[in-house]
């Protein structure tokens, strides 16, 4: 939902920015259009037109009103054409010659109606003379086809911006060209996206490794595609001795394996059994030598007696029970050989934490993969 | 779709932008005005109506300015012999260079105001279709400097820049300073003649100091101090000549009547009628 809600209002914002801008853009051009045409009429006909009219007359005031009536009445003719229709009413008049201010019953009218401008106009008579006036140009603004054509406009451009699909990160861009070069499907590439996008933040962390594996081959198209279809999780497989993390699928040596699994099921216990908002459990602490957990090594035994575990390292659980040194050894091999898989910095998030216990100065160790993310199948 | 490996946000942010930029474009072009429309018309007459309904015809009056233009449209209007015979007065102040022997052959115009030699340039015979109705006398006109007292000698005229109309009718301004020059034995080749097309350049620019010399009547008033020499003071204003076929006298004399104040532009001349009988 709060996506949906954040995506409809950017594109709200989008429409609303455009049918501001594309009203302001439609008023503005056609007013300066209208002036251009207007300009063009006075310099072409309108002020030759004054210039024949005034030439044998003294420039008194009442002959000047006498001709200016003439030009403001033939100039009620003058009428403006757009595909819209944005200029309902235009209105041009003459307001001066020379320095001679025009007083027409026009004026009355027109301050304060629509939009005005003020024209002043120098031609030149012959080679020596210059005749000037100013003219007022008020526009009324035709509101409905204003609105139809800025709101349609801005519907058109909000949905086809709407309708470009989403932009891919630098990462998923790589990730389509590998795809691709692979010869995936263009759609089953897209679903392959579509699934890694919903993925949480580590995700980029995850594309690089998807990247860096499939291009080295120890990745292929399906495991990825699986991949992609699989949630943030780590299962274990005591069965066959691997785990999956996030649907890729890692076989491990059977000994550390077992090893892995007791980490793994001290996490999940304890917080199966701790429902507290503290998240510090799951910790083993390494024995001291001849000391072992009895708990931690009937369940190892467990594990491997019910699964197929090496008879040697059996005997010697029955022996000796979890010894440190053990422990210490299956950790690491556990920690190569996931990290040959999935590269270090995947690895790392489903491999070991450490604290040092104070007292005893020696280490407690769990996985640092979070409790929910830890998959037993059948249990 | 192959193309969609490409498409980063850099990409997507380009495109969006470029879909903006081209409803942009589209929102101008189509909101520009096309086309604007104004009548075809000219600048140089009045009319105004005599009230008399269903009345179509129309009393047609060439004078040579604006000058009281409308007054004289609408002293005409209020006239009741005229609204009788007219619907429709039309005062003109068409230029006077614009005047053609077809007007005067198919009388266009019930009044005409100009000199009756340019009419009898035009059509000769002018007289079988005119009148004269009105016509003022004895005008002054002057040598006009900012400078110093025009003198008619040759040493003085020597280097002066002299303003004339391009008007070759033009009494004042074209014809009688070229007959005084003339007269006065003075070589007007050798001179610095510069045509204007109309008189208020002509005036303007005298004030400005671009020219030297004018001729001017009395009728001009310049805002600076002038220093004038007569040149003429029994110079010929121009006429008023009407229609023969509007023979009714009382439509004459509304015609005379309404003219007449114009004699102001001559102020102290004598105004002379030339109807037959006299008016009221």
């Amino acid at each position: 939902m709060p996506v949906i809600s954040s995506s409809l209002g950017r594109h709200l914002t989008i429409f609303t920015l455009a049918l501001l801008l594309f009203a302001a853009s439609g008023i503005a051009t056609s007013l300066f259009s209208a002036r251009w045409h207007v300009d063009n009429l006075l310099n072409t006909r309108i002020m030759p037109g004054l210039v024949e009219a005034t030439r044998y007359s003294l420039m008194d005031d009442a002959t000047l009103s006498t001709i200016a009536a003439r030009v403001n009445n033939e100039l009620q003719s003058l009428s403006f054409e757009s595909w819209p229709g944005t200029l309902s009413n235009c209105a041009l008049a003459l307001r001066s010659i020379e320095d001679t201010f025009i007083q027409t019953d026009l004026q009355a009218e027109t301050p304060g109606r629509g939009f005005h401008q003020q024209l002043s106009v120098t031609h030149e008579i012959g080679q020596q003379g210059t005749l000037s006036a100013t003219f007022a140009l008020d526009c009324l603004i035709a509101p409905v086809p204003v609105s139809i054509m800025s709101v349609a406009l801005a519907l058109m451009v909000t949905s086809l911006i709407a309708l470009l699909p989403r932009a891919y990160s630098p990462q998923q861009r790589k990730l389509l060209n590998i795809l691709n070069d692979a010869g995936l499907e263009w759609q089953d590439s897209q679903s392959v996206l579509q699934h890694l996008q919903k993925n949480d933040p580590t995700s980029l962390q995850w594309y690089d490794f998807l990247i860096q594996r499939i291009q080295s081959g120890a990745l292929s198209i399906e495991q990825l595609v699986s991949s992609a279809n699989a949630r943030d999780q780590i299962v274990f497989h005591h069965q066959r001795q691997s785990v999956s993390i996030r649907g890729i699928e890692v076989a491990l040596s059977r000994t550390p394996y077992f090893y892995y699994a007791l980490y793994a099921h001290q996490r999940y216990d304890d917080a199966q059994r701790n429902f507290s908002a503290c998240d510090d459990n799951g910790w083993i602490l390494n024995p001291a030598s001849g000391r072992a957990n009895p708990e931690h090594t009937r369940l190892l035994l467990a594990l491997m007696q019910e699964h197929g575990g090496h008879q040697k390292a059996i005997k010697e659980l029955e022996a000796h029970g979890v010894r440190a040194k053990t422990m210490d050894q299956n950790r690491n091999k556990v920690k190569e050989e996931l990290t040959k898989v999935l590269g270090e910095a995947v690895a790392e998030q489903y491999l070991f934490e450490t604290r040092r216990d104070p007292r005893t100065g020696r280490n407690h160790y769990r996985l640092k993969t979070d409790a929910t993310k830890i998959i037993f199948p059948g249990q | 779709m192959q193309l969609l490996r490409f498409w980063s946000a850099r990409m997507r942010r380009i495109v969006v932008l470029a879909t903006f930029t081209a409803f942009f474009a589209i929102s101008i072009v189509t909101n520009m005005v096309s086309h604007a429309t104004l009548a075809e018309a000219d600048y140089y007459r009045t009319t105004c109506q005599t009230g008399s309904s269903g009345n179509s015809s129309q009393l047609s009056v060439l004078l040579v300015t604006a000058h009281q233009a409308s007054d004289i449209a609408s002293r005409l209007c209020q006239s009741d012999p005229i609204s009788q015979a007219y619907g429709k007065v039309e005062v003109s102040w068409k230029p006077r260079t614009q005047l053609s022997s077809q007007e005067l052959i198919t009388e266009t115009y019930d009044v005409i105001w100009s000199r009756e030699h340019v009419l009898i340039g035009l059509v000769p015979d002018f007289r079988d279709y005119y009148d004269p109705l009105l016509h003022f006398d004895h005008y002054s006109v002057y040598w006009l400097s900012l400078q110093s007292t025009p003198v008619l000698t040759a040493e003085y005229f020597q280097e002066k820049r002299i303003g004339v109309l391009a008007d070759k009718n033009s009494h004042t301004h074209y014809l009688i300073p070229l007959q005084s020059l003339q007269r006065a034995g003075i070589d007007t080749h050798s001179l610095e003649l510069i045509h204007y097309q109309d008189t208020s350049t002509l005036y303007q620019n005298f004030q400005s100091g671009d020219i030297d010399l004018i001729t001017g009547g009395t009728s001009y008033t310049s805002p600076s101090p002038v220093y004038s020499t007569l040149i003429e003071d029994d110079a010929i204003a121009a006429s008023f000549y009407v229609r023969q076929a509007l023979d009714d006298p009382a439509i004459r004399c509304e015609l005379v009547q309404a003219i007449s104040p114009l004699k102001a532009l001559w102020q102290s001349n004598e105004l002379h009628q030339s109807v037959a009988q006299a008016c009221p």
